[in-house]
């Protein structure tokens, strides 16, 4: 019997009382710990929520006082990334930059199942739980899907983001996507922003794992290149949108002058009319 | 003697130093803030859409009343016309977080008071109600459902079908805490007398929620100035007269039964159409919204400019307008009762601290 004491170190309760659900219904399959008052008392700890001013400190005092082996889970978004709660300004930190973290387990909170299923990977027991034997709703906000063939790398996800959590950069060539679960709140809010229905939340909420940076959904967007000047361009996704939306509008168009437009950077473009003016500019001296 | 910042009794860390003599308490000093996490100021630099989301997490117990206080004042602010299906569903899953909300307290009422069969069934029976939230929401407890202008998902037929199924259950389970609180019964003769409070005092110490109704003022923000779709349904304001801990424990005993009531009656009543409206560009004014919460009265005050980003929100929430009255049911009181007292305001400290 594991001895587990429960630190809430600064979310929003909302982890603390899924820990009293999972703990008190035994269909969610915890098994083997005991929850109990002191962190003297006990060898594992839970944390919820980030550090900060006041808690911080308290934190590190009470991993000192824990017992051996000393084991540490985080528990949710907070703790893992201080979620939405980032940019506050009493915040010190997430939880592994105060004391050692051995597991995470994420969601904003995590599914009581998820957190029994952390508790037997840490443990190493209980192996029918390394398998998700609950079933989840379909409409269950959990892991994020993102789809490379549809994303056009708008950036409208990454903004209205409430806990920061997507990135999107340009690297070798193409856009890069992350959205790092460690830091997200499942609020839908990227699925309902999205205008190309590129990213989903799946019911699929086992997120789990030793290492935070193991539980990002990733996507990459290849850049097609640029027919003047050769250099890295629009995504495949972004030409095909685009050529949608002028075939809708002016049906008799030939494609090929399409492809031939959009396959065009934006610098040539502007270097194009340039040249262009310069010429008539010429021209009408010519002229005088 | 000092409870806290980590206790056993408390959910959440926070600090009750009280004053004795002899087991007698004569003051109390209560130390907040642990969980404070700047969310004001947060509020203030972040664009609306992403403020919503952070304003749900000020609290894991009561998420949708504030994201519904943050949607229903920015709406009265810039008049934004929320369509009638959107305000019935919100109806339903404020009153599911009420249930839930009560039932856990009930709960650790029972709990503190050594009730643990009637624990670990309400703890047990509870459950469903999460599992309904996330079957209708996507989510168990923040469950961002509730957006500026309406509700991000509708209730179709086989969701409310599922919620009448489960509604007996929850009856059940009233019934059976109701039960406990019978004259004569160990919970109800535990909890008889204590922490007394009557209501000009709650009145005057700011209390608000189960601490004016259980001494017999007749307070719901539900009714005085209603939101969502309050306005159009019938309830009855829960009162009682006793003051005590006992009665503030069957307020809410009796408001989770005009909960499911309430879902009934929407559930079977729900207007057809389209559960967004328009969003209009923000402009220079501002507003207060109220709402009434599991605990007591939460107000939303914003100030807002041309931006998407409001200028100030200021945000007051039960426990801390209950801290007074708090002191005050403690006053006098053998130490033994201090637990059942503090769980009597049903206190959530990371509203509290925001
Ligand atoms: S991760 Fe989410 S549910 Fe957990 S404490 Fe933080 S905000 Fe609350
Ligand atoms: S996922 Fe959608 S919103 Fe995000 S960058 Fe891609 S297209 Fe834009
Ligand atoms: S669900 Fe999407 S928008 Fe919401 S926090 Fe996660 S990544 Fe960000």
């Amino acid at each position: 019997m594991l001895k587990v004491f429960r630190f809430d170190a600064s979310g929003c309760n909302g982890c603390d009382i899924e820990i009293l659900s999972a703990v008190l219904n035994p269909e969610y399959g915890i098994t083997g710990i005991e929850v109990v008052d002191a962190p003297e008392k006990a060898g594992a700890m839970i944390v919820t929520g980030g550090g900060n001013q006041k808690t911080a400190e308290l934190l590190r005092e009470a991993h000192t006082r824990l017992l051996e082996p000393k084991l540490v889970i985080a528990m949710g978004a907070c703790a893992a990334s201080m979620c939405v709660f980032k940019s506050g300004y009493p915040m010190k930190g997430p939880v592994d930059s105060i004391i050692p973290v051995n597991y995470f387990v994420l969601g904003c909170p995590p599914r009581p199942q998820n957190l029994a299923m952390a508790v037997h990977a840490l443990l190493e027991s209980g192996d029918e739980h390394s398998e998700p034997v609950w079933i989840a709703p379909e409409g269950l906000r959990a892991r994020i899907a993102h789809d490379d063939e549809k994303c056009t790398a708008c950036g409208a996800c990454a903004n209205m983001c409430p806990s920061g959590a997507i990135d999107i950069v340009e690297e070798e060539g193409e856009f890069r996507i992350a959205y790092n679960l460690w830091k997200c709140s499942f609020c839908g809010t990227c699925q309902s922003v999205c205008p190309e229905e590129a990213v989903r939340l799946t019911p699929d909420y086992v997120m789990q794992d030793a290492a935070k940076s193991n539980l990002v959904t990733r996507g990459s967007m290849e850049r097609m290149c640029c027919s003047g000047c050769g250099k890295p361009h629009i995504t495949r996704s972004q030409f095909k949108a685009v050529k949608a939306r002028i075939l809708e509008h002016a049906p008799g168009i030939a494609q090929a002058e399409i492809d031939k437009s959009l396959l065009v950077c934006q610098e040539c473009k502007s270097q194009i009319g340039a040249q262009a003016n310069a010429r008539k500019e010429m021209a009408s001296w010519a002229y005088d | 003697m000092n409870i806290g910042p980590y206790h056993p009794f408390l959910l959440e860390p926070w600090k009750v130093d009280l004053v004795t003599e002899g087991d007698i308490i004569t003051d109390a000093k209560v130390t907040t803030g642990y969980v404070h996490r700047g969310i004001e100021k947060l509020l203030a630099s972040n664009p609306y859409l992403r403020g919503l989301h952070i304003s749900e997490r000020v609290c894991g117990i009561c998420s949708t009343v504030h994201s519904q206080t943050f949607s229903g004042t920015v709406e009265s602010m810039f008049g934004v016309e929320v369509p009638a299906r959107a305000q019935h569903i919100r109806v339903i899953l404020l009153e599911l977080e009420r249930l839930h909300s009560h039932y856990l307290t009930l709960g650790l009422m029972a709990h503190a008071a050594h009730q643990d069969e009637l624990f670990m069934d309400t703890m047990r029976s509870r459950e469903p109600v999460m599992e309904l939230m996330e079957a209708i929401t996507g989510n168990r407890v923040n469950l961002s459902a509730i957006t500026i202008g309406g509700v991000k998902r509708d209730i179709n037929q086989k969701l409310a079908n599922q919620m009448k199924d489960r509604l007996p259950g929850f009856w059940g389970l009233s019934e059976r805490i109701l039960a406990a609180l019978d004259d004569g019964q160990a919970l109800a003769e535990r909890l008889r007398g204590v922490g007394k409070i009557d209501g000009e005092k709650a009145i005057r110490c700011g209390g608000v929620g189960q601490t004016l109704r259980a001494a017999g003022v007749s307070q719901d923000i539900r009714a005085i100035e209603p939101y969502a779709a309050y306005k159009d349904l019938n309830f009855h304001i829960t009162v009682e007269n006793g003051g005590d801990v006992l009665a503030r424990t069957l307020v809410r005993a009796r408001e989770t039964i005009e909960s499911i009531r309430l879902i009934e009656t929407v559930l079977d009543g729900m207007p057809d159409g389209p559960i967004m409206g328009e969003l209009p560009e923000p402009f220079e004014t501002e507003a207060i919204g109220r709402s009434e919460a599991p605990r007591g009265e939460v107000m939303y005050y914003f100030k807002a400019n041309k931006s998407n980003i409001p200028e100030r929100v200021k945000v007051r929430t039960p426990t801390f307008a209950n801290h007074r009255a708090l002191v005050e049911m403690l006053r006098g009181q053998p130490v033994t009762n201090a637990q059942l007292i503090i769980e009597s305001i049903d206190p959530c400290l990371s509203c509290t601290d925001r």
